[in-house]
């Protein structure tokens, strides 16, 4: 069932000292289903804030149509079960972290001692139990980063939306995120994200789109997409002459080892004879399958083409 | 709704006490009022004039200039630090976000009212001078005039940057000391079509003289119940429409 659906959304923003406007969602259409993690991925610049702007109610499409829970846009009913945490999360600085919580819990009318234990839980949950009373002002990135995703928690919201939620992270931080993003699902909620880190979205993600240029490239599940098809084989052997295999054209090396991409299993048998045959050992045959990044620069580099102005006759000198 | 309400108002409270600016200007006004004692000094027979009149124009001056570079900022400030994205996705109308926020500020205001009239009254009392109704009424308008202004300040602060907020709001500030004499004009006037634009400007401006009832209380005049009932519901009616005009310039604002 789609909790959330995008129909032929538009919206364009003013730039410049003339507030020229330029389109940044051009007819973006999208849905999600309940219980899943969609990635909403992009290059920067693509849209992908704007459009979670639209959703939340921040910005008002120019045209096309945002369903949230059934209901047509953001409206109060839809927004009480929604949790989001903005990209580059900043938050009063005047605040202790868990002052904030309360505040933003307060805003879901809750009170008293129930709230005070729910701040507590999630002070937990996302590592800062014992920074609750710090003011939000001395919280490192990181910090502010899993507070942001405790406040986004406050109301367990059946749709949490994540923007670009690893950004500007270090290793560990980007891991305690994905770990916390991993334990909302199991709580039942669906997560939409955005993100342009790719190793991240295909290490979590049910489902992702691809959002270039303001147009949605594809949807579609993440297993479909790069699937089991190997794309090469990316075999190695060591203990030969530079020249022992001659047909096979290496593709590097490293030490004493030879690389060499092969395109099919016959191929990669033929190989493997014929290391044996002139006395050398196999080191490695691993297959390679297309990644989500192999995936998504095939498809920025298909848009840069596609955009290209068309050179004509004229145009030559 | 109300919960929703208080807890933006609270914030906004809080943020108000926390920043240094209260502090500074609180200091000021304190200073001012007690450099009245000393300007008394000067004017042999008249020192509790002094003392009344110069306390008075400072508690009204420097909580004019809170409500201004407090308010100029309540709403701009959450957009540009991006603090609002997070408040406006819970289930908080535009609306009451705009009324949560000016009665942080007006709580604000009333607390830094009621202790720069406490170190007031203490300093006429300790001049000799006795403590008339009216010196309490006067206060209180003070509150009712920074309740404008600070209603004037949000309407610019839903839609400019501060500094273009701040010389606005106090532009509407002074001219809404001098509409009070637009009434006389009208009168004068010869061409009906300019005393009606006159007449139009006068009820569309704040006429903020109103609230200064400062002669009257320095010279012992009287001043009716009913005035003061006048200036509350006048204070109350323009603020109402002041705060509907920012919510609807903030109710279909794109946040970028």
């Amino acid at each position: 069932m789609s909790i959330l659906r995008f129909h032929n959304v538009e919206k364009s923003l003013p730039f410049g000292f003339w507030l020229r406007k330029r389109e940044i969602l051009k007819g973006v259409s999208l849905s999600v289903e309940q219980g899943e993690i969609y990635g909403f991925l992009g290059p920067n610049g693509a849209g992908k804030t704007t459009a979670i702007k639209c959703l939340l109610g921040l910005l008002y499409p120019d045209a096309g149509e945002i369903e949230l829970f059934g209901e047509s846009g953001p409206t109060l009913a839809a927004r009480r079960r929604l949790g989001y945490l903005p990209e580059r999360p900043y938050f009063y600085p005047h605040l202790k972290g868990r002052e904030l919580l309360e505040y933003f819990g307060r805003l879901f009318g809750m009170r008293g001692a129930a709230l005070r234990k729910k701040c507590d839980d999630l002070l937990g949950l996302v590592g800062l139990p014992d920074d609750g009373e710090k003011l939000t002002g001395q919280y490192s990135k990181g910090m502010l980063q899993r507070l942001g995703v405790a406040q986004a928690l406050i109301n367990d919201p059946d749709l949490v939306i994540l923007d670009e939620p690893m950004s500007g992270l270090d290793p560990i931080g980007r891991r305690e995120v994905k770990g916390l993003i991993e334990s909302v699902k199991e709580r039942g909620a669906t997560v939409f994200f955005s993100s342009h880190i790719l190793s991240d979205a295909e290490a979590l993600c049910d489902r992702v789109c691809l959002l270039v240029d303001g147009r949605l490239r594809m949807e579609a599940p993440l297993d479909d997409l790069l699937g089991e098809r190997v794309e090469y084989w990316e075999v190695a052997c060591e203990g030969l002459a530079v020249d022992a295999l001659s047909g096979y054209q290496r593709h590097a090396v490293q030490g004493g080892l030879s690389f060499y991409r092969l395109a099919d299993e016959p191929e990669v048998d033929r190989w493997v004879d014929a290391v044996r045959q002139a006395g050398g050992r196999v080191y490695r045959v691993a297959p390679q399958r297309m990644t989500l990044e192999d995936y998504f620069v095939a498809a920025v580099q298909a848009e840069g083409e596609a955009d290209a102005p068309e050179t004509t006759a004229s145009d030559t000198p | 709704m109300i919960g929703a309400a208080y807890a933006i108002a609270l914030n906004t409270f809080r943020e108000a006490v926390r920043d240094r600016i209260l502090a500074v200007f609180f200091l000021f006004a304190i200073l001012m009022m007690a450099s009245s004692t000393i300007l008394s000094w000067l004017t042999v027979g008249s020192e509790l004039k002094i003392v009344t009149d110069v306390g008075l124009a400072a508690e009204a001056f420097f909580a004019t200039l809170i409500a201004i570079f407090v308010g100029i900022n309540l709403v701009y400030k959450e957009v540009e630090k991006r603090t609002i994205y997070a408040v406006l996705a819970k289930p908080v109308p535009r609306w009451l976000f705009i009324v949560g926020k000016y009665f942080g500020l007006m709580a604000v205001l009333s607390v830094v009212i009621t202790l720069m009239s406490i170190f007031y009254l203490g300093l006429v009392w300790w001049k000799g001078g006795v403590l008339p109704l009216h010196l309490v009424g006067a206060l209180m308008l003070s509150l009712f005039e920074v309740s404008i202004v600070t209603a004037v300040a949000i309407v610019f602060s839903s839609f400019t940057p501060p500094i273009e907020a701040a010389i606005l709001t106090a532009g509407v500030w002074a001219i809404g000391h001098l509409t009070w004499g637009l009434t006389g004009l009208i009168e004068r006037i010869p061409s009906a079509t300019a005393g009606t634009v006159i007449g139009l400007i006068y009820y569309v401006l704040p006429d903020l003289q109103t609230f200064n009832i400062r002669a009257q209380v320095v010279h012992e005049l009287p001043v009716s119940a009913s005035y003061y009932v006048d200036a509350f519901v006048y204070a109350a009616a323009y603020t109402a429409a002041m705060l509907t005009v920012a919510v609807l310039i903030f109710r279909r604002r794109d946040l970028k």
